[in-house]
């Protein structure tokens, strides 16, 4: 299959998706992308008037109609702010429905004007990048050149903006300008995205990059640079799947696939990634379960007197205080790691296990001690809080324990301490 | 002895009318000094004014007999650990940075200087290995170590911190106050706004009590008289009884 996108069209999209990105990277950061949200649903009320006044739709006409109702828009959402006590919500809320309603009235008006081309109007409301002229490109390009100019070259005034702002006022550094440029870059940029996604899905071209530079790194120049990529990505990837069904608007495409990868991301991110986080919890859980069935068969050989003893899975069961997820299974990963062998039914330690079980015992025995002798906690308790301690414990922890409690040779309960064996 | 800061019948406030009211005190030169006073005395206010965030209705604040704004950069100021945003995607290390910012501002180029200098503040602090960390993943007393060596990257001559001990554990409490002594005894002036009067006199070399009013200024062994706390937290009875306790208790202890 060939897909129809001319080259045009293709840096339209790398552009606008990129520079979509780092506003929305910004605007994220400042907790403020809602606002980008009322600007590009205020763009359609400026161009559709402009249209009505001068039966004009190119494109520097209905761009300058669009930037003086963002514009508009910013200053009534800044002046209601601060001559109000309202919360943000509210002042956003009422500021969109204003504007689109406004919008969506002037575009009615404009479909009964007979003789005048305005399909161009149509598409600004979901977003077709078909539309979308040769001649037209060299100001896209311009524009986000400019504008993602302008992100990087607030880099510094961002943190202090963003991250703390009582600390810029008070080494005289233009917090409130700062404040004020992200709202016009945002006023302006969104006029962009909003031509390739359609004014009422912008803000998804600006969430969902966004979302994945902020959920892939730690600094802002990383941040923005993934945003600035992926909004770039999937700008043309929306254009591509468009291009290849007849019929489909590229503004939602855009968005879904935008959108999609954002919860993707959600999900499978390194560092807050959901399902990342609940695989660890599980690997959690088998850890432990494996290091429980460790040191049950260590008690029971124990109590056999016979370190060589084979069990079986019923008296390591009733030896147990802690069951694992699955016995069968986690032996057999036991097994696989060279910790026990199967003979017939029943099971030996190798002497990587035993040596492992006796550190786990040394290590459970130890913090028994530890809780009952200097935490004070009654010998009758201090099993179940070791059980759960035992799992966590990291190895600087481990060797203060030992230091400190080198000399003792009982656990409360009067068992052995099993120091002999290296660490 | 040099005076640093001189604060003179200061009154500032809000729309609803003035939180503090003829506010005159002095804090010299090398030392640890705290503004100490109960909820709602104008700590915050007292501070803010200072700072240059907040007009005030009259009065003057000098440093080395000069307006704030022509020393701000010798006056690093470090606020309440909440009044930031934890989640901004930023690592220690850069915070501590914004520290070298202020005299490079928006545009102008880090030099090998600035980063020796956030090396060295993050080294104090016994941050450095953690300068990677991102600053959401750090402990109430990690963020305030993080924010105290970004004071300290800066260069001042004079710190001011508000709440620096809210809500860290005693451990960090004891370890940053050394920290503030240190750069005391190099000369410098710390200045902390504190809630805590039961440590105020072990914590501050130069007390400024305060309720809206200045109750009192000096040393802690003349301010803190029984009176004066009487004076600066009213009618409390029971806490007055403990504080007069622990207070006649510490005069018998020598002096740390």
């Amino acid at each position: 299959m060939i897909i129809d996108l001319p080259i045009h069209i293709l840096i339209a999209l790398a552009f606008i998706g990129w520079f979509s990105g780092l506003m929305g990277a910004i605007l994220l950061v400042h907790h403020r992308v809602l606002i980008g949200d009322v600007l590009s649903h205020s763009v359609l009320a400026g161009s559709a008037f402009v249209f009505l006044i001068f039966m004009d739709a190119s494109f520097p006409m209905l761009i300058a109609g669009a930037f003086a109702s963002t514009i508009l828009s910013a200053i009534l959402i800044e002046f209601i702010r601060t001559n109000t006590p309202l919360k943000d919500d509210v002042i956003l809320g009422i500021v969109l429905a204003f504007m689109f309603a406004l919008g969506i009235s002037f575009l009615a008006v404009a479909q009964r004007i007979p003789d005048v081309d305005k399909t161009i109007l149509n598409t600004l409301l979901l977003g077709e990048v078909s539309a979308i002229l040769p001649n037209e490109v060299p100001y896209m390009v311009i524009a986000s050149v400019i504008g993602s100019l302008f992100i990087w070259g607030f880099y510094r005034g961002w943190f202090f903006t963003g991250f703390d702002s009582v600390f810029g006022y008070t080494q005289h550094l233009p917090v409130g300008i700062i404040r004020k440029i992200l709202l016009i870059i945002t006023a302006s940029g969104i006029l962009l995205t909003a031509y390739i996604s359609g004014v009422v899905l912008a803000v998804g071209l600006l969430i969902a990059p966004a979302l994945i530079g902020r959920y892939f790194s730690t600094r802002l120049h990383t941040t923005l640079l993934i945003a600035g990529f992926s909004g770039s990505a999937l700008a043309v990837l929306g254009g591509f799947i468009s291009a290849s069904i007849e019929g489909l608007s590229t503004g939602p495409l855009i968005v879904f696939s935008a959108g999609l990868i954002g919860l993707l991301t959600i999900m499978f991110s390194p560092h807050y990634g959901i399902i990342l986080h609940k695989l660890r919890y599980q690997i959690f859980k088998w850890t432990r379960g494996m290091e429980n069935i460790l040191r049950a068969g260590y008690k029971l050989l124990e109590q056999k007197g016979n370190m060589s003893y084979a069990f079986t899975i019923e008296e390591l069961k009733q030896t147990c205080d802690d069951p694992p997820p699955s016995w069968t299974l986690l032996l057999k990963v036991l097994e696989w790691k060279g910790f026990v062998q199967k003979k017939g039914t029943r099971w030996t330690f190798t002497s990587a296990g035993l040596e492992k079980a006796r550190h786990l015992t040394r290590l459970h025995r130890l913090l028994e001690l530890y809780l009952s002798e200097i935490v004070k906690i009654a010998p009758e308790r201090v099993h179940s809080y070791a059980e759960s301690l035992e799992h966590i414990i990291t190895p600087e922890v481990e060797k203060r324990l030992y230091e400190l409690l080198r000399d003792k040779q009982y656990d409360p309960h009067k068992k052995p301490v099993p120091w002999n064996g290296s660490g | 002895m040099n005076t640093v800061i001189k604060v003179s019948n200061l009154t500032a406030g809000y729309d609803t009318g003035p939180v503090i009211w003829g506010v005159s005190f002095e804090i010299p030169e090398g030392v640890v000094a705290g503004i100490v006073g109960p909820n709602g005395a104008g700590k915050s206010t007292l501070l803010k004014v200072m700072v240059g965030m907040l007009k005030p209705h009259s009065g003057t604040v000098l440093f080395w007999n000069k307006q704030y704004d022509e020393v701000y950069k010798r006056i690093a100021y470090v606020p309440q650990k909440e009044e930031v945003d934890w989640t901004f995607p930023a690592t220690v290390y850069d915070v501590v940075m914004m520290g070298r910012w202020v005299h490079r501002r928006l545009w102008g180029r880090i030099t090998k200087t600035d980063r020796e200098l956030v090396k060295q503040a993050l080294e104090t602090v016994e941050m450095w290995d953690y300068r990677h960390r991102q600053i959401s993943r750090l402990s109430g007393g990690q963020q305030q170590r993080v924010f105290f060596a970004r004071a300290l990257a800066q260069d001042p001559d004079l710190f001011l911190l508000d709440e620096p001990f809210a809500g860290v554990d005693m451990k960090t409490e004891e370890k940053l106050l050394e920290l503030l002594k240190n750069q005391a005894s190099q000369g410098k002036t710390v200045v902390v706004v504190h809630h805590n009067l039961f440590t105020a006199s072990e914590h501050f070399q130069w007390l400024v009590l305060l309720n809206m009013h200045v109750v009192s200024v000096g040393p802690p062994d003349s301010v803190l008289t029984p009176e004066n706390i009487e004076r600066a937290y009213g009618g409390h009875l029971p806490v007055l009884a403990r504080l007069s306790q622990r207070l006649s208790s510490l005069k018998e202890k020598p002096t740390r």
